[in-house]
């Protein structure tokens, strides 16, 4: 960063932008207000890769495309960035999120789920009600086949 | 011999038992099919309005943002949409339905119970708090870290030619 400023002298802020700009319109390139060598320095700084350094003299803002990362060296000036950084929310994700979700799933959909779901709860639990009324109606002789029944169904437990 | 006899003496109740397993196997594939279905529509909707929304962006968007950005969305969310919400909502809902029964079995049958499920329920929201605000963030720095890499790509290939120009192919 030091030796950045160093290159760079006066209230100018540099970045050192991730991305190729290649044919684009809006932008020419020019080499004027840097010459090879600082290029070169820069290289040697950056551990990256500069092919070109356009100057806009709109936003007095250099960008240099390098192929490493976005680097930014400020100098007093407070010129706006072009780049947009990718904003993060934070805090819990509120309940019209999930709303938004559910209507996009659509009601009908929604119903038919919540239905099935609780036809299933309520005939696996009634199968087991029902398999201990039977079993209660049963005499002694049903027992070592039940036992078996218990058994496999303590093996499915995980 | 004698089982046999036995066992066709109780085939109405029998009967009655493998029905109520039918239905329970019915009912589960058919919310299983309800959910992939509706999480198929929700996908489609979201990435057709995502997309739409995408094209009536202003110029200067696209020169604001870095590419990878916009691909993030369109890769990783969609994915996220397409294929682990509905299986957590699938999840989730099989999940809610069950705690819900036992609750409610448990409660009818010793009404004392509903004290310790309080108890459990307090102890299981704290660990809920705890875990799903480390985990929500850490899953939202994992996307957002994707953004850069992705625009990588995709600008050294937009420039390839230039970084062979410039004889800078090797980092």
């Amino acid at each position: 960063m030091a030796k950045l400023q160093k290159i760079f002298p006066g209230n100018r802020k540099i970045r050192l932008f991730f991305r190729v700009i290649h044919g684009n319109p809006f932008f020419d390139f020019s080499i004027n207000d840097l010459n090879e060598k600082q290029i070169m320095n820069l290289k040697e700084i950056n551990r990256s890769v500069i092919l070109f350094c356009s100057s806009d003299f709109y936003l007095k803002n250099f960008h240099f495309i390098s192929l490493n990362s976005t680097i930014e060296v400020e100098s007093g000036n407070d010129c706006k960035s072009l780049q947009t950084k990718e904003q993060m929310v934070t805090g819990n994700i509120g309940f019209d999120v999930y709303l938004k979700y559910l209507k996009c799933v659509q009601p009908s959909y929604l119903v038919w789920i919540l239905f099935m779901n609780f036809i299933f709860q309520l005939t696996s639990l009634y199968s087991n009600v029902w398999l201990s009324n039977w079993n209660d109606a049963l005499g002694n002789e049903q027992y070592f086949k039940l036992f078996i029944y218990f058994l496999l169904g303590l093996a499915q437990c995980e | 011999m004698s089982n046999f006899r036995h066992f066709s003496g109780n085939l109405g109740i029998r009967n009655l038992f493998i029905n109520f397993k039918f239905i329970t196997g019915i009912s589960l594939t058919l919310s299983t099919f309800a959910i992939s279905f509706g999480g198929l529509k929700a996908a489609d909707k979201l990435q057709k309005s995502l997309l739409n929304h995408t094209f009536k962006l202003p110029l200067i968007y696209f020169y604001d943002t870095p590419s990878g950005i916009v691909l993030n969305r369109f890769t990783n969310d969609i994915q996220t949409i397409d294929t682990l919400l509905p299986i957590n909502f699938r999840d989730w809902t099989s999940t809610a339905f069950t705690v819900i029964s036992i609750f409610l079995l448990f409660s009818f049958q010793m009404p004392m119970i509903i004290l310790f499920l309080i108890a459990i329920l307090v102890v299981y929201f704290f660990i809920l708090s705890v875990y799903i605000t480390s985990s929500r963030q850490l899953k939202r720095m994992e996307l957002n870290s994707m953004s850069p890499i992705l625009s990588h790509f995709t600008e050294s290939l937009n420039g390839k030619s230039i970084i062979r120009a410039f004889k800078n192919q090797k980092l």
